[in-house]
């Protein structure tokens, strides 16, 4: 008996490879396409077993999230507060909360459950630009619980509110006199906290640095989940300690049957104690189908919407202070060259066009130190290149992921806050990354957005923003262009585009599974196509909504 | 209650070197490091007492410790290790601001910020300052810091250095600035003093090198009349006349039984009930600073106008003394 092939018939399949874009069926073999094309043309490999559950579905490559992290496991430990709806681990939608009292509200059923007086209660993407009217107060929190310490992380991460308990215990009072402890007129304490005083009481909340959350293999399993459920079968973990705890989480968790995507995690190649380049070699050598080490990330400033984004003349639109780098300038070359030297490929995160900028100058001078062809090197968010930098990247071999949930999220403070209409029009400038010839790719950053690459398309289809302005129309790209991004687009910054991003012979048997044709429905429609479930290496994960 | 201190400054000013030599010569201190860089410290192996991994224990009693991913689970981890500390030292990366660094001291109320010292690297420093990279980030560490050290003044010519000088003064004119070379700073600058007062009558040698001590004047302030609170915060606020550092025991009007620890490094300072009371009624203030601008006698006219003006009350008298000779310089203060 030869091994087992199986057909899958759908009433289309994306295939994404231009020498047959469109097909109705895909044979897989040991995880792997074996063919795509017509029933007929797929039945001279031998015997095979038809399965019809797609019949009536729509087949896409699987979908791939070139930029997020694992935290996204973490923060749904803890109740979801953000404005919009999002999907949890379980499948479950958590309705967005449109007032600070459905806020309120919300806590005050999760406290309920509660059973140790002593756990404190932590809530998470909570987000008051979207909330009118007046900020949120320790008072409010009291409501939930007087007695019990109740922390909500701001969506941004570098904001968070406290109730007087919490307040009590890390001993924040009237007399605290700390950049970063919001107060009230008579010198009290209003319970919002940001920046370095953030991270401190969410830190005496949580027991643990947020940021650097640890990777248990529950974590992982929940990240995986809310991944899968967006579609997603190849995700990154895009800044690790890699530590040796946490590869050997990410060793045992892939490996499970039951994990339902490839996981790409990029190692933290700076502040380390220890030889990078050797230990990435070493991690390297042990890389399975569903876990691949060899990336290294580098940050080198801050966010756009929390004014710590390096940016270029003329600055923020508000008049704030330029950002803060997170790497010396004249460090980057030095931090890049041994990774660029042994083979790897670097994902420098820039926000702000000062430090794309700045990245470029690093990694051309690298380039001019040690030739290498198809290095790939990713400016990671890029939210501000202009058409200079990327004919620059196109020059350089450079590839871009850029950051177009953002338009959706935060388009309408660019516009009025952090960058004026005009360089808000043109922020993670997809069209203008096409037109000079950039591989690119596009973005949630989850947990910062929600995981969703069709959403994402979406918002590089439709630059619509929250309020609904259209936010640089000649930005805006096609739907088959916004498919190729989530797909053959982010494969090509992982260096996996040839084993997975398209339905050809030969890659891995990974497909997203959809209830509708991407290219059919209206354009404002791509966001809400139901996902049926995945299929990864020939097996099928559903989502809870579809029958298994 | 811990004092913590901040190193900042840009990649290469110093920070490192300036590390190694307190943790290798030790500081009379239990002191407990916490670098960014734990490759780049390098502690004689004689000397280390044991290794575990993110902390080094050293046989002179200081710990050095590393940040890793999160310096507020460094700190933490370091409060969790319930060894005896006298002092934490934090260093800043070459491109943070210290000062928010220091907000961690400011929040926890086991943590007693002490001071933000920032290195500058005085070869590099006039370019920096208008680097339009970096330029914003050099200014916003120096706008922090309680005191500069400007390091490798052997490094530009003489005529290079005074400009540098210039230019640090007439950009952070109250700032207090030590100039050094090798990154070589006495403890006793850098760190809130270890003991307690010293005796009055004792000459206090700075636990500095040789070749440094001659920098620095360490004189003491006493006084038998309480201070007025107001006139006193002013003139510790506009202090000036190159004073570094400020311990003692103070006594304020209106509750002259309750003794108040004076702390002061460079800019910055703070008074607050003395954790051992003493209720002696006699103020006894140390200074530390640069010997070619602390006048004690200007100094000591300036103190006793922020006294109590009452009859009654004996003079205060002032003793100064230079740390190389033991040479005693006493004035009657009024």
């Amino acid at each position: 008996m030869g091994p087992e092939t199986t057909i899958f018939a759908a009433r289309k399949i994306l295939t994404m490879d231009p020498n047959r874009p469109v097909a109705t069926h895909v044979a897989v073999r040991d995880g792997r396409i074996l063919g795509v094309g017509e029933r007929d043309q797929l039945s001279g490999w031998g015997p095979h077993r038809l399965d019809t559950r797609f019949a009536d579905k729509v087949l896409m490559p699987g979908l791939v999230e070139g930029h997020a992290h694992v935290l996204e496991g973490f923060v749904w430990q803890h109740v979801y507060l953000g404005f919009y709806d999002r999907r949890g681990p379980d499948g479950r939608i958590w309705k967005g909360l449109k007032s600070l009292d459905e806020v309120i509200a919300r806590l005050k059923t999760t406290e309920a459950a509660l059973t140790d007086p002593d756990r404190p209660l932590i809530g998470w993407g909570f987000d008051p630009i979207f909330l009118p009217g007046r900020r949120m107060v320790a008072a409010d929190l009291d409501r939930v619980s007087s007695g019990r310490a109740v922390a909500i992380i701001h969506a941004s991460f570098h904001v968070m509110n406290a109730n007087s308990e919490l307040l009590r215990r890390a001993g924040i009072d009237a007399s605290t006199n700390v950049h970063g402890v919001v107060k009230v007129d008579d010198g009290r304490p209003t319970g919002e906290l940001l920046e370095m005083a953030a991270k401190f009481m969410a830190y005496r909340a949580l027991g643990e640095d947020v940021m650097a959350a640890g990777n248990s293999p529950a974590v992982l399993r929940r990240y995986a989940q809310v991944a899968q459920l967006a579609g997603v079968t190849t995700v990154t973990d895009l800044h690790s300690d890699l530590s040796e705890k946490t590869v050997a989480t990410y060793r045992a968790v892939t490996a499970e049957p039951e994990f339902p995507v490839r996981l790409v995690p990029a190692f933290r190649g700076y502040g380390i104690q220890e030889d990078g380049v050797a230990k990435l070699e070493r991690l390297r050598a042990g890389n399975t189908d569903k876990l691949r080490f060899g990336l290294v990330k580098l940050i080198a400033d801050g966010s756009i919407q929390g004014f710590t984004g390096r940016l270029k003349w003329p600055g923020y639109y508000n008049g704030r202070p330029n950002g803060i780098w997170n790497i010396a300038p004249e460090e980057l070359k030095g931090i890049l060259l041994p990774f660029h030297k042994a083979g790897f490929q670097v994902h420098i995160h820039v926000n702000g066009d000062e430090a794309s900028e700045v990245a470029l100058d690093a990694i051309e001078a690298v380039l001019a130190e040690a030739p290498r062809r198809d290095h790939r090197h990713t400016l990671q968010h890029c939210q501000m290149a202009d058409a200079a930098q990327f004919r620059r990247m196109a020059a350089l071999g450079v590839a871009a992921n850029l950051f177009s949930n953002h338009i959706y999220y935060w388009g309408d403070a660019h516009y009025a806050e952090t960058m004026g209409p005009d360089r808000a029009e043109r922020m993670d400038a997809v069209a203008s990354a096409m037109r000079c010839g950039v591989a690119f790719a596009i973005h949630s950053d989850a947990p910062i957005t929600p995981i969703g690459p069709l959403f994402t398309a979406w918002c590089a289809v439709n630059r619509l923003t929250a309020s609904g302005r259209r936010l640089g129309e000649g930005e805006r790209i096609g739907v088959a262009d916004a498919l190729r991004a989530i797909t053959l687009g982010a494969a090509y910054t992982l260096k996996m585009d040839g084993e997975i991003g398209s339905i050809e012979t030969g890659k891995f048997a990974d497909f997203t599974v959809l209830d509708a044709d991407p290219l059919a429905v209206p354009e404002a429609e791509l966001k809400d196509i139901g996902i049926f479930g995945t299929v990864l290496g020939g097996r099928f994960f559903a989502s809870p909504s579809a029958p298994t | 209650m811990t004092p913590l201190s901040v190193i900042g400054g840009f990649l290469g000013a110093g920070k490192t070197t300036l590390i190694n030599q307190l943790l290798a010569e030790g500081c009379g201190r239990r002191l407990a490091v916490l670098v960014n860089d734990f490759g780049a410290v390098n502690i004689d192996a004689a000397l280390i007492a044991g290794h575990d991994g993110e902390t080094i224990a050293l046989t002179n009693g200081c710990l050095c410790c590393s940040i890793g991913d999160s310096l507020i689970a460094a700190l933490d981890g370091l409060q969790r290790r319930r060894v005896p500390l006298d002092h934490i030292l934090v260093e800043a990366s070459g491109v943070a601001d210290p000062a928010r660094v220091a907000d961690l001291a400011r929040l926890d109320p086991a943590l007693a910020l002490d001071g933000i010292i920032v290195l500058v690297d005085a070869e590099r420093i006039r370019g920096q300052l208008v680097d339009r990279h970096i330029g914003d980030t050099v200014r916003r560490q120096i706008d922090g810091a309680d005191m500069i050290v400007l390091n490798k003044m052997d490094l530009p010519s003489a005529e290079a250095g005074r400009l540098v000088l210039d230019e640090l003064r007439r950009l952070w004119p109250d700032l207090p600035l030590v100039t050094t070379t090798g990154a070589r700073v006495p403890a006793a600058i850098l760190l809130e003093p270890a003991a307690g007062l010293p005796a009055p009558a004792a000459p206090n040698r700075l636990s500095a090198p040789a070749d440094h001590a001659a920098q620095f004047l360490s004189w003491c302030f006493e006084a038998d009349r309480p201070f007025a609170p107001q006139p006193l915060a002013q003139l510790l606020d506009r202090l000036g006349g190159g004073v570094l550092r400020a311990k003692g025991t103070v006594f304020l009007a209106g509750d002259p039984a309750q003794a108040m620890l004076l702390q002061l490094a460079g800019r910055r300072w703070s008074l607050a009930p003395h954790p051992r009371s003493e209720p002696s009624g006699r103020s006894q203030i140390v200074f530390i600073g640069l010997r070619d601008s602390l006048r004690p006698t200007a100094l000591a006219a300036r103190l006793a106008a922020a006294l109590v003006p009452r009859r009654g009350h004996r003079a205060g008298a002032a003793t100064a003394f230079w740390p190389e000779s033991g040479r005693p310089e006493s004035g009657a203060t009024e």
